[in-house]
C-alpha cells in the first residue's frame, strides 16, 4: 500500500518533469530564434504598421535635410565672411587705413642741406616706382593728396611743410618694399640720388632697413564732391 | 551513484526525449511561422526595403549634422558671423574701396589739360637749330608730379589720362614716355579732378608749377565740369612686404 502510493507519486512527478522540459527546450529555442531574427522583425509587421514607418522615417529625413541645408548655409556664410574679411584688409591696408611694418629703406637728410619739395616729392616717386607699398616723411603717411612745400621762415631758413605741418631735421623719408629694390631705385648712375649729389651736392643717407613703422594715414573727409559712379548711375 | 542512476533510467530517457521532442515542435513551429510570413508578407517586403534605405539615409544625415556642427562650433566659437556682420564688413569694404580709389566716381572738379609745345619746338628748331633743345618744349613726368602736388590735396579724386591717381601711384618716363600706374599715356595729358571748381582753379592758377609752365608757354588749358568720370583703379593691391603693426592701443 505504501510502495504503490510511492510509485504512483514517482510516475506523477516524472510527468511533470517531462512536460517541464518540453516547455524549457521549447522556451530556449523560441528564444534564440527571436534573437537571430531580430532583423526579419519588420518582415512581421502589418503593412499599415510598415507604411506609418515609412512616412514617419520620410518626414524625419525632410527636418534632418533642412537641418543640414541650414547648416550649410551657415558654412557657406562663414567662408563668405572670411573671404570678405581677407578683402577688407587688403583693401584698408591699400586704402593707408592700418598702420604698417615691414622690410624698407630710410633716406635721411639732415639740416646740412636745403632740399626743396621737389626732392622730396621726387624720393617719394622713385620709391614708388620701385614697388614701396607705403611712404612716410618723418613718419607721416604720404598719399596720392599729400602737399608738401617749401617756404622760408623770418630767419630767412629754408624748410619743408607736409600737409600744413613744417617738417623738422632731419628729413626722414621711410618706405616698406623690398630693401635691396627701393635702395637700387635711388641710387644708381644717374638716378636721383646721383643728380642730387653731382648738381646740388646734397648727400642723403640711404640705408636698407629690416624693419619700418609708418603710421596710418589720417582719415579722410567725407567727401562733397565725389559721388560712387555705380550709385549715381 | 550507479545504483541511483539505475534505479531512474528510465526517467532519464523519458526527460531526454521530451526534451527533444520540445526542441524538435518549436524548430517546426519556426519553419510553419516563416513560411507563414513569406507568403502572407512578401507585398510587405519593398516597405522594407525602403524603411532600411531611410534609415541608412538619416544616420547618415546625422553624422554629416554632427560633424558640420562640430566644424562650425570651431570656426565661429563666439557666434558672431551673422548676416547683420556680413553687411557691416560688405559696407566697410564699399566705403574703403570708394576712399582710396578703388571704385569709378563721379563729380564736378577742373581739368587740367597739358600739352607738348610742338609749335614752338617747330619754331626754336628753324630760328636756332643748333641751340634747340626738344626737351625744354615737352611736358616731363616730374612736371605732371608737382602740378598734382600743388592742387591735388583740395580734390576728392585724381586721375590722369583715366589712370587713376591712388597713394601707391607713381608718375615717371622710360625715355620720353610718360608712364603712370604702370601704364603709357600720351599727350594731352588731362588731369581730372573732383571737388570744388572754384576752390581747385584757385589753387591752380597759385601754384608754382602751372606758373612755371605757363610762363614757359607750354599749352596748359583749364576748364570746370560739373560732371567729371573719373575710373577705378585697377592696378594691384595686395602688398608683399607691408604687414599691419602692432597698434599698441592706449
Amino acid at each position: 500500500m505504501d510502495d504503490k502510493a510511492k510509485e504512483k507519486r514517482q510516475k506523477y512527478n516524472v510527468l511533470t518533469l517531462c512536460l517541464a522540459l518540453t516547455l524549457l527546450s521549447f522556451a530556449v529555442v523560441c528564444q534564440i530564434n527571436f534573437e537571430s531574427n531580430s532583423l526579419q522583425a519588420l518582415e512581421g509587421q502589418s503593412t499599415e504598421d510598415l507604411v506609418a514607418m515609412v512616412r514617419s522615417l520620410n518626414d524625419y529625413r525632410a527636418r534632418l535635410d533642412d537641418e543640414l541645408a541650414q547648416l550649410e548655409r551657415s558654412q557657406s556664410a562663414l567662408s563668405a565672411t572670411a573671404t570678405l574679411e581677407k578683402q577688407l584688409q587688403t583693401s584698408r591696408i591699400f586704402a593707408g587705413e592700418i598702420p604698417l611694418t615691414g622690410p624698407g629703406v630710410s633716406v635721411t637728410i639732415t639740416a646740412d642741406y636745403d632740399v626743396y619739395s621737389m626732392d622730396v616729392i621726387d624720393i617719394a616717386n622713385e620709391l614708388k616706382v620701385s614697388g614701396a607699398e607705403a611712404v612716410a616723411v618723418n613718419n607721416h603717411r604720404l598719399t596720392a593728396k599729400s602737399h608738401i612745400t617749401h617756404e622760408t621762415d623770418q630767419e630767412d631758413q629754408l624748410y619743408l611743410s607736409l600737409d600744413g605741418e613744417r617738417l623738422l631735421t632731419p628729413i626722414v623719408i621711410t618706405a616698406i618694399g623690398d630693401p635691396a629694390t627701393l635702395e637700387k631705385g635711388l641710387i644708381f648712375t644717374g638716378g636721383i640720388i646721383d643728380n642730387l649729389n653731382t648738381l646740388y651736392s646734397i648727400y642723403p643717407l640711404v640705408r636698407q632697413e629690416t624693419q619700418v613703422t609708418i603710421p596710418a594715414a589720417a582719415a579722410p573727409n567725407t567727401p562733397s564732391y565725389m559721388k560712387n559712379a555705380a550709385s549715381a548711375a | 551513484m550507479h545504483e541511483f542512476l539505475q534505479k531512474n533510467r528510465f526517467v532519464f530517457s523519458l526527460s531526454l526525449i521530451f526534451l527533444l521532442a520540445g526542441i524538435a515542435i518549436s524548430v517546426w513551429v519556426r519553419a510553419w511561422s516563416i513560411n507563414a510570413q513569406i507568403n502572407a508578407n512578401s507585398e510587405n517586403q519593398n516597405l522594407v526595403d525602403v524603411i532600411n534605405q531611410l534609415e541608412a539615409e538619416t544616420t547618415e544625415m546625422e553624422q554629416s549634422i554632427d560633424r558640420l556642427r562640430t566644424e562650425l562650433a570651431e570656426q565661429n566659437p563666439d557666434g558672431i558671423v551673422t548676416d547683420e556682420y556680413y553687411a557691416k564688413i560688405q559696407q566697410q569694404l564699399a566705403d574703403t574701396q570708394f576712399y582710396s580709389g578703388q571704385t569709378a566716381v563721379s563729380g564736378s572738379g577742373i581739368i587740367v589739360t597739358l600739352n607738348d609745345n610742338t609749335a614752338g619746338a617747330e619754331a626754336a628748331q628753324q630760328a636756332d637749330p643748333a641751340n634747340y633743345f626738344p626737351e625744354n618744349y615737352i611736358i616731363h613726368d616730374s612736371n605732371l608730379r608737382y602740378l598734382l602736388n600743388d592742387v591735388a590735396y583740395l580734390a576728392e579724386a585724381i586721375a590722369i589720362n583715366d589712370q587713376r591717381i591712388v597713394d601707391t601711384s607713381d608718375i615717371r618716363c622710360v625715355g620720353t614716355v610718360i608712364i603712370v600706374n604702370s601704364t603709357r599715356v600720351a599727350p594731352p595729358y588731362e588731369i581730372k579732378l573732383i571737388g570744388s571748381p572754384a576752390i581747385l582753379e584757385g589753387a591752380l592758377q597759385e601754384s608754382s608749377q602751372y606758373i612755371y609752365l605757363k610762363n614757359k608757354n607750354m599749352p596748359i588749358k583749364v576748364s570746370r565740369s560739373e560732371n567729371l568720370q573719373l575710373p577705378a583703379y585697377t592696378g594691384a593691391i595686395s602688398g608683399k612686404y607691408a604687414q599691419p603693426a602692432e597698434t599698441t592701443t592706449p
